[in-house]
């Protein structure tokens, strides 16, 4: 998939898809989004008719993720007038002042927000990335917790949790997010990779065969998962050594078969590569190792 | 004495660039020439935690690379993810420290200061470090051409040269964004040079 990189010249229609789009899959893309907004869409405001609403606001965040404070208070104002005394358009209030790292005044907004809506999971989410922008990291962990234990089932939470016990360097706690994550969504490939991920910077061989097994068990959700079939090998390269003869084997043949669908995959892409033989070669290598290890 | 030439500084800014929200790390390549350890390109590695996986099929990759080519690898860079947050990267700098045993020289760490990252910087943003004792000390380093250099890096800031930049993450996540060598990116910093 190749990246348009210079929106400015887009037409309407792709402007008006791709921030879409974008909203969807809550991507942060937030420098194009302004850009887009700008050279473009902001032209067009009367033909999106509603839509312009939704816009508003996702050109709002993305200009205070990209410190462009006038455009975004810009919207706000827009917004305001639409939908005067909206929680909505408060909460994007707040978020200018998290921008602006007003953060007293913000939580004092959050804090008024939650008393309207107690089970709104938003609010309560910017209190624990307030905590985070201000690198109070054990305390956004602790609170996190306990949001945890009652929102349970909130996936962004356990993700935003897992990724503030790596940067704790606390692999084991950061691989249990990754097991809630699974409980509920056991087919997810992101999560089955991350958490091979984790459990193989572990080490370990308990470790690095439930890595292998993860990471197998993402390459049958998607063939194509380049990442994960290189992790197949690593797991399989790993354990060799301290294998019994028939584990060798088996460890062998998946090795073996992980690098010769990772060919395939390489030489399947669209893409021009000029270093498709290069990455081939280096992939020959492990499987030479494997065989060695194998012997 | 380190020296950072044109091509990797501007690569480790537009790393950090690309991925404002993330920690961005790297591996360093180049070669001792003298008492001096020349610094010439950037590997952009990865944006987001630190995971062995991607890093260890990286360096098989670079040991291949590094064995046809004139280039060693001489180093780490880390940028973190807050501006604010000046403290350093112990535990990607673990993988400077095997680095050492392979190599006759001491490797070198650089961290990307967030606050010193400019449209128009006249300072290096780079802080230098070496191992020394078990442990990594503060260590000056110099961006070679000086002036040429931060302009070469800020005109590619403003032409958004940080959007080509491919990071080994990304080509692992999807293997169509091909070269995380960046070959294309390094002719182009070199043409505003």
């Amino acid at each position: 998939m190749v990246d348009i990189q210079d929106w400015t010249e887009i037409s309407y229609e792709e402007a008006r898809s791709t921030l879409r789009k974008w909203r969807e899959e809550h991507a942060r893309r937030s420098e194009e989004t302004v850009e887009i907004w700008e050279h473009v869409l902001s032209r067009y405001a009367s033909s999106l008719k509603d839509e312009l609403w939704p816009v508003l606001e996702q050109v709002a965040i993305s200009s205070l993720d990209s410190a462009r404070y006038e455009l975004a208070i810009e919207c706000l104002m827009h917004l305001n007038k639409r939908f005067p005394k909206s929680t909505r358009v408060t909460k994007l209030q707040a978020m200018r002042l998290e921008a602006l790292r007003d953060f007293k005044n913000a939580e004092l907004l959050y804090e008024k927000l939650i008393k309207t809506d107690e089970s709104n999971t938003f609010y309560r989410k910017r209190k624990i990335a307030m905590l985070i922008a201000q690198g109070e990291r054990h305390e956004a962990i602790r609170q996190l917790n306990d949001y945890l234990e009652t929102f349970i089932n909130d996936p962004e939470a356990w993700l935003e949790l897992s990724e503030l016990y790596l940067q704790e360097a606390d692999y084991a706690r950061a691989a249990f997010c990754f097991e809630e994550l699974l409980l509920a969504n056991p087919q997810n490939s992101l999560y089955l990779r991350r958490i091979a991920e984790i459990r193989y910077t572990l080490g370990g061989t308990e470790n690095v065969e439930l890595a292998r097994a993860y990471y197998e068990h993402a390459v049958k959700c998607n063939n194509s998962d380049a990442r994960a079939l290189y992790g197949v090998i690593l797991c399989c390269n790993y354990l060799l050594p301290k294998a019994t003869a028939q584990r060798k084997k088996e460890l062998g043949a998946t090795g073996f078969k992980a690098a010769d669908r990772l060919i395939a995959v390489y030489e399947e892409q669209p893409n021009e590569n000029p270093s498709l033989k290069f990455q081939i070669k280096t992939i020959q290598t492990l499987k030479n190792i494997i065989k060695n290890a194998t012997a | 004495m380190a020296k950072i030439g044109t091509i990797a500084y501007t690569k480790m800014v537009l790393h950090a660039l690309k991925y404002p929200q993330y920690t961005v790390r790297g591996i360093l390549l180049g070669k001792k020439v003298g008492d001096d350890l020349r610094v010439l390109d950037a590997i952009p590695a990865l944006h987001g935690g630190l995971l062995a996986p991607p890093l260890e099929i990286l360096l098989i990759h670079l040991d291949s690379f590094c064995s046809e080519s004139q280039l060693q690898i001489v180093g780490i860079y880390f940028c973190n993810e807050r501006r604010d947050d000046n403290s350093f990267d112990d535990q990607f700098a673990k993988v400077a420290e095997k680095l050492q045993s392979n190599t006759s020289f001491s490797p070198i760490v650089l961290q990307i200061d967030n606050s010193k990252l400019s449209l128009n910087a006249d300072s290096s943003c780079l802080h230098g470090f070496t191992y020394e004792n078990k442990s990594w000390k503060s260590k000056s380093c110099e961006v070679e051409r000086s002036e040429e250099t931060l302009a070469t890096t800020s005109l590619a800031i403003q032409s958004k040269l940080y959007r080509e930049l491919i990071d080994f993450e990304a080509h692992l996540d999807d293997p169509n964004l091909a070269d995380f060598f960046n070959s294309e990116l390094n002719s182009k910093i070199e043409q505003l040079l």
